[in-house]
């Protein structure tokens, strides 16, 4: 392959390598942001426990689960204002003369933005928690009427609760009628591959709308690109409101009746699982288009 | 090297075009020097020629390939220095050594010696420099990367007295047959002795594209005193001596090159000067 043209594994080393150190500064503030949204987290729960005596009738389980609910937030919170950063170092025009005459194809460059604000911010996600693992427990004396039963480590625990939940390869209890005259149920497992990964797709989906976004917009980009979307969910909404839901919806539900012995649940999911990762490489691509198009002055509609 | 053809670019649809069909060889072995008064371009066509802006007709190649693919081929063997740049804060070393990897022609022999010449060292911290000491060890890494093209808009902006005749030795002592400067400046004193080309543009027109070696050969650049006649002269410019004066060099004779009144001339005068060099 003609790496000159295409891509270089070895270039978009020294590209991420250089783009992680020179803004060393701006990649600790992050780091530190994201530490102390986590160490609020243990504190406010903590606070919680320590708070009406709580803590007596509080489980392990349901503790973990509580962090595990509030290390997801935090964790998908930070991954969509993170992917508006994609071309932070673009803000400028002096930033913008530094990376744009970079001798590195611009896929390279691309994609080391991208993996720094993606697989960066899980990573950093990741130590920035046990960071405020190890820390909590220097504010554990402060709380001193939390049981000693939940004075634990949570981190490997709430973590490979969000693992789990977001496993696609569970199996789903249900509760299956197996006689209408006796009502005898009995339960049973299913699997919800299809279900997850459109899941997944969906928030990807809106994951990269924020990165479109950050590619669009130079400054503010997340509330700038929230903002958009709000707009344009109000306008959708409006539109469909227009044309009569209830009659989309009804007609809906009569064609998936009719069709039931081919239009199952999983094949629903899975059509919709391959529509939203289509619609999430179009805003990729779409972003790094954005890219490329790159100028060193403001670029206009007219000049895009 | 650089070949620009038919260039045309604005910077918005109502505003008048910067560059307006214009067309540009640079060749190797040579220090240009892009003149012109504020806001003719100058700035526009190095960006241009970088693959830094895209052009709304016409074409930049440089060696063959055109300059807005951006291809790491060509850009490491070019290397831009803007009038406004950003350093990032860290040590100088460590710049270098997060940057001289895309450049394959790195020379660190030719960093220190550069670095030497500006009376600084390798052991600096790009976060403690003053505006002009950054811009000192961002040209004496330009120059290290040793690309054959070095593209500089307003070098000497912001440096000081004697950092401006060190600049024209590092240029000098950092040229050889195979590289081309093009220098950008409307401060036509601090480049003068340095250039082998000039290039003078007013309003999306070049006016003059020649040798200093043509020029000299085609005019004649003189001192004289307030009493001496002027009737042959192309172009009087009084002076502190008297006038400095541009003659045709009908007799053959040699003179140094007085750029700022050659600036000056060519703005003034436009269709007898031109009329010179199409003799």
């Amino acid at each position: 392959m003609d790496t000159n043209r295409y891509f270089s594994f070895t270039r978009l080393g020294y590209v991420m390598k250089r783009d992680w150190m020179e803004n060393w500064k701006t990649n600790l503030y992050t780091f530190l942001g994201i530490f102390l949204a986590y160490l609020l987290v243990y504190l406010t729960q903590m606070n919680g426990l320590n708070s009406s005596h709580a803590g007596y009738y509080y489980s392990e389980d349901r503790l973990i689960g509580n962090y595990c609910s509030s290390f997801g937030a935090v964790f998908v919170f930070f991954m969509f204002v993170f992917a508006t950063y994609i071309m932070n170092n673009m803000q400028t025009k002096e930033a913008r003369f530094s990376y744009l005459m970079l001798p590195a194809t611009s896929l390279e460059k691309f994609v080391s933005r991208a993996l720094s604000v993606t697989v960066g911010v899980v990573i950093m996600t990741l130590l920035a928690s046990l960071l405020a693992e190890a820390v909590h427990w220097a504010f554990m004396p402060f709380f001193d009427e939390i049981p000693d039963r939940l004075k634990i480590s949570v981190w490997p625990e709430a973590w490979g609760k969000v693992l789990e939940t977001i496993n696609p390869f569970q199996q789903e209890t249900y509760q299956y009628c197996v006689d209408e005259t006796t009502r005898e149920f009995v339960t049973r497992e299913r699997s919800i591959f299809f279900q997850m990964i459109w899941a997944y797709w969906s928030v990807l989906w809106l994951h990269s709308l924020y990165i479109l976004g950050g590619s669009y917009y130079r400054k503010y980009a997340f509330f700038k690109t929230t903002g958009t979307l709000i707009l344009v969910g109000i306008v959708l909404g409006r539109i469909l409101f227009l044309v009569n839901p209830a009659e989309i919806v009804a007609w809906f539900g009569e064609f998936v009746r009719r069709n039931e012995d081919w239009l199952t649940e999983e094949f629903a999911a899975g059509v919709m699982a391959v529509i939203t990762f289509c619609f999430t490489a179009l805003n990729w691509w779409l972003s790094y288009k954005l890219f490329t198009r790159q100028q060193v002055i403001k670029p206009k509609f007219r000049l895009l | 090297m650089i070949e620009v053809k038919n260039l045309t670019f604005g910077y918005g649809r109502r505003r008048p075009k910067v560059l307006d069909n214009f067309s540009l060889n640079v060749e190797k072995g040579a220090v240009y020097g892009l003149l012109g008064k504020n806001g003719t371009g100058k700035s526009t066509l190095l960006y241009l020629m970088a693959g830094l802006l895209r052009p709304q007709q016409g074409k930049v190649f440089y060696k063959g390939v055109d300059v807005a693919y951006r291809y790491p081929l060509t850009l490491q063997d070019m290397f831009f220095v803007p009038e406004e740049f950003s350093l990032p804060n860290v040590s100088l070393k460590q710049y270098v050594k997060l940057n001289a990897p895309f450049y394959p022609n790195f020379s660190n022999e030719l960093l220190k010696t550069c670095l030497n010449v500006f009376d600084m060292n390798e052991d600096i911290h790009l976060g403690e420099l003053s505006m002009g000491q950054k811009k000192k060890a961002f040209m004496c890494f330009a120059l290290a990367a040793n690309t054959s093209l070095l593209m500089m808009d307003e070098p000497s902006n912001g440096l000081d007295i004697p950092s401006k005749s060190q600049f024209r030795k590092v240029i000098a002592s950092g040229m050889n047959d195979d590289k081309a400067v093009i220098i950008s400046t409307h401060q036509v004193r601090d480049i003068d002795s340095l250039l082998d080309h000039v290039l003078i543009m007013d309003g999306s027109e070049l006016l003059l594209d020649e040798s200093v070696s043509t020029i000299c050969e085609k005019l004649y650049f003189a001192e004289q005193s307030l009493n001496e006649p002027t009737d042959d002269a192309l172009y009087v410019q009084p002076s502190v001596q008297g006038n400095s004066v541009i003659l045709p060099n009908t007799f053959g004779g040699e003179s140094k090159m007085n750029l700022e009144v050659l600036f000056n001339a060519m703005l003034t005068e436009k269709v007898r000067m031109k009329a010179m060099f199409n003799q």
